[in-house]
C-alpha cells in the first residue's frame, strides 16, 4: 500500500475503495461465514465490516502490515455484530474429560475440503462456534476472548473444549459415512 | 493430536476459502460510501464557508472591544447660550468641557466673559478644547474699538506640565491670570484687552456660540449632558419572525422549508442575551429518483419492508414533514452604528410532534405508495447559526433580518435523513 493509494482511500475515492474491496473480499467473507449463523448475517457482517474499515482508514499509521490492520478492524466489527445480535449462550458448564479415543488426527482434517470443514464449524452451537473461531482459527487467547465477549476465562476454555469435542465427533462420523459409501 | 497441531491444521484449512459474496453487496456498500462522501463534502464546506468566517468575526470583534481605548466625550453644543449683546454690554457664560476621566470628578468650569462695543456682533466664537492642552488664536481684523475678552481655561487633570503650559500661554497672549476656584480645584482666569477687533474670527474648529439673552448677571453652572450609547440592564424582549430555507440532502437534492417563531429573550449583559420560544417548521420536497444512490441514502427503510423490496422501481419521492420546535438561543450583540446592531446567534431548535407523509411513485406504473409516520417525542432537531441585523423603528420596536445556516446532527423523519441548508428570516422585536 503506497501513500498515494492510501490517500485516495482516505478520501473514499470510488476506484480506490473498489480495489480494496476486490482484493480482500474473499478473505474477509470467509471470516463472516465462520461467525455467521446464516448467509444473511454473513452479508450484513461484510457490509458493516467494510464500512468500519473505510471509516477507520485514516487511523492506520503504517505500523505493521495493512492486511493485519484491516483484518483486526474487520474481526472487531464482526464480534460487535455477534455481541449485539446473537443471544448469549455462554453457560458455565462443568468441564468434561475429552474422550481421547475419539480424537481426530491431522489426516482427517486435511481429507476434508474447505466447504465441508466450514459446514462442520457452522453447525456448531452459536456460543461454541464463536469461541472456537476466535481461539482455534483467529488466534485469540482465552483471556482476550473473555474480555471481548464479556464472559469468564473458564467459560471460554470450557466452550472451546466442548466445541472441539462436537467438531471431532461430527468429523469422525462423516469420515465413517464416507468410508461406508 | 495436540491442541496446537489441531489449531494449526484448522487455520491452514480455513485459509483455503474461495467463496465470494453476492454481487449486490458492493452496491450497498458503495451507496453507503456515497452518502458518507457527500456528508464529508458538506462538513468541509460548512467549516470553510461558515464556521471560519464566523469565528474570525467573533474573535475580531472581541479583540476590538477588549482593546478599544476610552474615547473622550465631547459636548457638541454649549449648554448655555450667550445673548446678543449691545455694544458696551457684558455677558457671561459658563461652559463645561469635560473629558471622560473627569466626569466623576465634576470637572472644571470655563468662564467666558466678553465685553463688546456698541456695534452688534451677532456671532462670537470661543475656543473649546477637549484636552488639557491650551491654545487659542485670535485674529485681528478691522476696527472695532476696545473689546475685552475674558477666557477661562479648563484643566482636566492639572499637572505641573499643564499648569506651566497655561502660564506660558497666558504670558504670550498678554492675559492676566486670576484664580476662579471651583469644585475644590483651581482654575485660571485670564483677561485680555483686545484692540481693533472686528469681527472676532477664530479657527474653524472653534465652537460657535449663539447669543440669545441680554445681560446675564448671574453665573449659572451648565449641566453636563453627555450622550452615551448604552443598553438597559435586565432588558426583556419579545419577538416574532418568519424564515425561508433551502435544505440540501445527502445526494444534493434540495428541499424547501419554512419556519415561524415566537421568542422571548433576556439581555443579561451588554453584549449577550438568551432566548427561548415556540415555533413551527415545515419541510417539503419532491425528488425524481434517478440512481441507486438516492435509494441507498435513505437510511432506515427497514421500517417498511414492503418499500425495501420495491426500491429499485421507485421513480419519484414526495415528502411533507412538519413539526413544532422549541428554539433555545444564545445571542452576541455587536453595535455597528448608534442604531444598527449585528447579532450572532447559536440556536438549537428542539423538535417535537413530527408528522411526515411520504408518497412514492413507481416506474412500472404501480399505484403510488404512501407512508405516514408521527413521532411525539422531543428530538434534538436542528442547529442554526445566524447572523442578524436589527434597526430601531419606534420606541422599543426593532426590525430584524437574518441569514442562517441550518445543520442537523441527528436524523429526522421517516427517511432518517441528515440535511443542511441556508436560509433567511425577517421579523420584529420589542425590547422592554
Amino acid at each position: 500500500m503506497n501513500k498515494a493509494s492510501f490517500q485516495k482511500l482516505k478520501e473514499l475515492e470510488p476506484d480506490a475503495c473498489k480495489t480494496l474491496y476486490d482484493k480482500y473480499k474473499v478473505l474477509l467473507y470467509s471470516i463472516c461465514r465462520r461467525y455467521a449463523s446464516n448467509e444473511g448475517d454473513a452479508q450484513d457482517m461484510m457490509q458493516e465490516g467494510f464500512m468500519a474499515i473505510f471509516n477507520s482508514i485514516g487511523k492506520y499509521k503504517f505500523q505493521g502490515s495493512f492486511e493485519g490492520y484491516i483484518k483486526r478492524v474487520f474481526i472487531n466489527t464482526v464480534l460487535n455484530f455477534v455481541r449485539k445480535n446473537y443471544q448469549q449462550l455462554y453457560k458455565t458448564e462443568s468441564w468434561q474429560m475429552v474422550n481421547h479415543d475419539s480424537e481426530i488426527n491431522a489426516a482427517a482434517i486435511s481429507n476434508l475440503n474447505y466447504e465441508e470443514l466450514l459446514s462442520h464449524v457452522q453447525n456448531l452451537p452459536e456460543g461454541y462456534r464463536i469461541v472456537f473461531n476466535m481461539y482455534a482459527i483467529d488466534g485469540y487467547k482465552h483471556r482476550e476472548i473473555a474480555t471481548v465477549l464479556r464472559i469468564k476465562e473458564s467459560t471460554s476454555r470450557s466452550q472451546y473444549t466442548r466445541a472441539k469435542q462436537i467438531l471431532q465427533k461430527n468429523i469422525l462420523e462423516s469420515e465413517k459415512i464416507n468410508i461406508n459409501e | 493430536m495436540s491442541d496446537s497441531f489441531f489449531r494449526k491444521a484448522m487455520q491452514e484449512k480455513m485459509g483455503e476459502g474461495a467463496a465470494q459474496p453476492g454481487s449486490d453487496l458492493w452496491d450497498e456498500i458503495n451507496g453507503a460510501l456515497a452518502q458518507k462522501r457527500a456528508a464529508n463534502k458538506k462538513k468541509n464546506r460548512f467549516l470553510l464557508c461558515w464556521l471560519l468566517p464566523m469565528f474570525l468575526l467573533v474573535g475580531g470583534s472581541l479583540f476590538y472591544f477588549i482593546n478599544k481605548k476610552s474615547e473622550t466625550t465631547i459636548i457638541e453644543k454649549p449648554i448655555v447660550e450667550i445673548p446678543n449683546v449691545e455694544m458696551g454690554g457684558t455677558s457671561k457664560v459658563q461652559m463645561q468641557v469635560i473629558d471622560n476621566q473627569n466626569i466623576s470628578k465634576g470637572g472644571k468650569q470655563i468662564l467666558v466673559e466678553k465685553k463688546q462695543p456698541k456695534s452688534k456682533i451677532s456671532k462670537t466664537k470661543f475656543p473649546i478644547k477637549t484636552n488639557s492642552s491650551i491654545s487659542s488664536k485670535f485674529q485681528k481684523q478691522g476696527q472695532l474699538g476696545n473689546l475685552a475678552t475674558t477666557v477661562t481655561w479648563h484643566l482636566g487633570n492639572p499637572t505641573p506640565n499643564s499648569i506651566s503650559q497655561l502660564n506660558s500661554e497666558i504670558e504670550k497672549n498678554n492675559f492676566t491670570a486670576k484664580e476662579l476656584g471651583n469644585n475644590g480645584n483651581s482654575a485660571m482666569m485670564a483677561t485680555r484687552q483686545l484692540d481693533n477687533f472686528l469681527p472676532l474670527v477664530l479657527e474653524p474648529q472653534l465652537l460657535e456660540v449663539n447669543v440669545v439673552q441680554p445681560e446675564i448677571t448671574e453665573l449659572k453652572i451648565a449641566k453636563t449632558v453627555i450622550e452615551k450609547e448604552d443598553f438597559k440592564k435586565q432588558n426583556f424582549s419579545i419577538g416574532i419572525n418568519y424564515g425561508i430555507n433551502q435544505l440540501e440532502y445527502c445526494f444534493d437534492e434540495k428541499a424547501n422549508s419554512e419556519t415561524a417563531q415566537l421568542k422571548i429573550g433576556y439581555r443579561f449583559h451588554k453584549y449577550l442575551s438568551a432566548g427561548i420560544g415556540l415555533g413551527f417548521h415545515n419541510v417539503n420536497y419532491d425528488f425524481e429518483v434517478n440512481s441507486s444512490d438516492h435509494i441507498a441514502s435513505f437510511g432506515d427503510t427497514d421500517k417498511y419492508p414492503s418499500f425495501y423490496k420495491l426500491k429499485n422501481d421507485v421513480a419519484q419521492i414526495e415528502s411533507r414533514l412538519s413539526y413544532f420546535t422549541l428554539p433555545v438561543s444564545l445571542n452576541f450583540h455587536l453595535p455597528v452604528t448608534k442604531q444598527l446592531t449585528a447579532t450572532l446567534t447559536a440556536n438549537q431548535d428542539l423538535a417535537y410532534n413530527q408528522d411526515q407523509l411520504m408518497i412514492y411513485s413507481f416506474k412500472s406504473g404501480t399505484d403510488d405508495l404512501e407512508f405516514r409516520e408521527t413521532n411525539s417525542k422531543l428530538d434534538l432537531g436542528f442547529t442554526t447559526f445566524r447572523l442578524g441585523f436589527d434597526y430601531p423603528m419606534m420606541d422599543g420596536l426593532r426590525a430584524e433580518v437574518g441569514f442562517n445556516r441550518i445543520i442537523t446532527f441527528q436524523t429526522l423523519g421517516i427517511e432518517s435523513q441528515y440535511y443542511h441548508g441556508f436560509g433567511g428570516d425577517f421579523g420584529l422585536r420589542y425590547d422592554f
